[in-house]
């Protein structure tokens, strides 16, 4: 029996009965479309976490944040314990090794801005002006504030851009001015896209004036949100980041036992816990639509003994007119096949389809990974072969006079 | 074309023995068209499906056109009921799905040649049903779907029809229909086994088998008084 004929006869069996077949390829098909967009948007958040690593692994920097135990995002002057100063930072660079720079933040969110009618509320960041050679901060246009700047407390603002198009829509903003919190700025940069920070931040909805401008003429504090200390070498971190700790320890008086009251992070490390989750939660997901497929695969088995007991007479009949036993059973696991390998597809074309409309309306990142998706077909057709095997050798085994009577 | 030497069947039902056909001999000429009868029960249905090698006899010889198939296996049985047999039976057996064309190039399709469609065609052709050839089988009278059955039998050519009862679920008109095919199939040449338990339809064959307990009693012809041919006792 030629190849070709033996498909025609199997295709034929399906169609034959729409809504089994339909019912047989919905399990499969519910399983790879599951496994797709798990496997995608999986993929897609660990390539948005490697994007934002190798942004961040670009220089070696310690951060060191108020408050003990572990904080995501960043909090406001207003917000955190006032324990870390500009003279821990001015410690740090004297006291401990390997340190080539150290950076002070004073960030606050919520604070309201306002251009002519145009008002909006951002979060506004005081940094020193060798902030931008430590963590990138281009300027599209305009410039960058100099320790001119700092030094004189002067009233300057860079915008991001999301915050620049909110207050100006269409329009120029360099040189214009701005309120913020009814204190005059003039606008002298305008920040280059960058997207999202490591902690999730928006980091182009957001305002950076001179670190002692925002202490002395915005939030009158002296307390800082952050320090960004430069390293001179990426193999430095690990061991300057312990000295930074201990340093400040001793500063603040902890007693040995005692819980820090600041946080010292690596960048590393951050992104470490980040994907590790990620990861964890889509291997969970997978093994979840995994096993969905199985049952899937079991409707199909199923649903195969139904038809061969209901097909008895037609097997007889074919035995009758020659088939061998195993045209009967190439038949039927090819019937099997043929439906697993259809759901799978289509469950492929929706499972991708859904991973882009997710990732469009909901704002998920979607990676379509296509040996992935190739592995998840392959196994939905093990799953479908292996589910018309018992069936199909219940159907070659039968005798063909018993087969004819029905 | 056939000849069985002392065949037997016996069937096992749990640890008990039942024979259903007890050494029969028979000896059937190419071309002859004869009847098998007997009520039921009589193994004559056991009969027809050794000769159409649908089972294997438990014991005895059986030469199909020269060949000895007592002891083929499986695959062997398969491909001789491809070439050198044609079924039909009481319920037609067509698949319910497949239009009459399909129906009937099912047996080519176990077989690696081509011009399946213009043979399947030609089948149907001779059978009178050209024009239903894309019909399905529902939307056939009782007797057009016999004949379909009939060219699906007949498409491969084969040495020897076997029809198992072929007109038990006809009205008369059309089982007339049906034995006027079979006497023209005859006068064409066929060999024709027609398995029933009706003496009219019997009396179309040149020969009657009559079978009880699983043995050939007697043998008649329809122009002779079957008294006078018996060797045993009549039913």
């Amino acid at each position: 029996m030629k190849i070709v004929s033996t498909v025609r006869v199997s295709l034929k069996g399906l169609t034959g009965n729409k809504l089994r077949t339909f019912f047989m390829m919905l399990g499969v098909l519910i399983g790879i479309a599951a496994l797709t967009v798990i496997i995608s948007v999986g993929q897609g958040a660990k390539v948005q976490v490697m994007q934002r690593m190798e942004k961040m692994a670009a220089f070696a920097a310690v951060m060191v944040v108020p408050g003990g135990g572990v904080t995501r995002g960043m909090g406001g002057v207003d917000t955190v314990p006032a324990t870390l100063t500009a003279e821990d930072a001015q410690a740090i660079q004297a006291e401990v090794p390997n340190v080539q720079d150290v950076a002070l933040v004073q960030s606050k969110q919520g604070v309201a801005i306002k251009f002519g009618g145009q008002s909006t509320t951002t979060m506004v960041w005081g940094v020193t002006p060798n902030y931008p050679a430590i963590r990138p901060t281009p300027v599209a246009r305009g410039e960058f504030f100099g320790p001119e700047e700092q030094a004189s407390t002067a009233r300057v603002a860079v915008l991001g851009q999301d915050t620049a198009a909110t207050l100006f829509g269409d329009a120029d903003p360099l040189d214009q001015t701005i309120r913020i919190e009814n204190v005059p700025f003039k606008v002298i940069g305008l920040q280059k896209r960058l997207g999202v920070s490591p902690g999730g931040g928006n980091l182009d909805d957001r305002i950076l004036i001179p670190q002692a401008t925002a202490a002395r003429r915005l939030f009158n504090v002296t307390n800082m949100t952050q320090l960004v200390v430069q390293i001179k070498g990426r193999q430095q971190v690990p061991g300057a980041a312990e000295r930074v700790k201990q340093l400040l320890r001793e500063r603040h008086h902890i007693a040995a036992g005692m819980p820090d009251d600041f946080s010292v992070r690596i960048a590393e490390q951050m992104l470490g816990i980040l994907t590790g989750t990620s990861q964890t939660l889509t291997i969970f997901l997978a093994i979840v639509a995994a096993l969905s497929l199985l049952v899937g695969g079991f409707i199909v088995m199923n649903i195969m003994l139904i038809s061969v007991s209901e097909r008895t007479k037609e097997i007889g009949l074919r035995r009758a007119v020659g088939a061998r036993r195993r045209d009967i059973l190439v038949q039927f696991i090819l019937e099997a096949g043929a439906v697993t390998a259809a759901g799978g597809l289509i469950g492929v074309l929706l499972g991708v389809g859904g991973a882009l409309a997710a990732s469009r309306l909901m704002g998920w990142p979607a990676a379509i990974s296509w040996p992935a998706i190739i592995g998840a077909v392959v196994f939905a057709g093990i799953v479908g072969l292996v589910s018309g095997v018992q069936p199909a050798r219940k159907a070659a085994a039968l005798h063909p006079v018993e087969a004819l009577r029905g | 074309m056939i000849r069985m030497d002392g065949i037997q069947k016996t069937y096992r039902v749990g640890d008990v023995e039942v024979p259903a056909v007890r050494g029969i001999s028979l000896h059937i000429q190419k071309g002859e068209f004869v009847a098998i009868m007997g009520p039921s029960g009589c193994g004559k249905s056991t009969l027809m499906n050794l000769m159409g090698c649908l089972d294997t006899p438990s014991a005895g010889s059986y030469l199909l056109d020269g060949q000895e198939v007592a002891g083929l296996d499986d695959d062997a049985l398969s491909a001789i009921r491809n070439r050198k047999i044609g079924f039909v039976f009481q319920t037609f057996n067509l698949l319910p799905r497949a239009t009459a064309l399909e129906n009937v190039e099912l047996p080519l399709i176990y077989r690696d040649e081509g011009g399946i469609r213009a043979k399947a065609n030609a089948a149907l052709a001779s059978v009178g049903l050209a024009d239903r050839a894309h019909h399905k089988p529902t939307e056939l009278s009782g007797g057009q779907q016999q004949r379909v059955a009939a060219a699906r039998a007949l498409v491969t050519d084969p040495a020897i029809l076997m029809a198992d009862e072929p007109t038990g679920n006809l009205d008369t008109k059309a089982s007339e229909e049906i034995m006027a095919l079979f006497g023209e199939l005859h006068r064409q040449g066929r060999t024709i086994v027609l398995v029933t338990h009706e003496p009219d339809i019997a009396r179309h064959a040149e020969r009657t088998i009559h079978i009880k307990d699983g043995q050939v009693v007697w043998e008649s012809r329809p122009d002779e008084a079957p008294a006078t041919v018996g060797t045993g006792g009549r039913p």
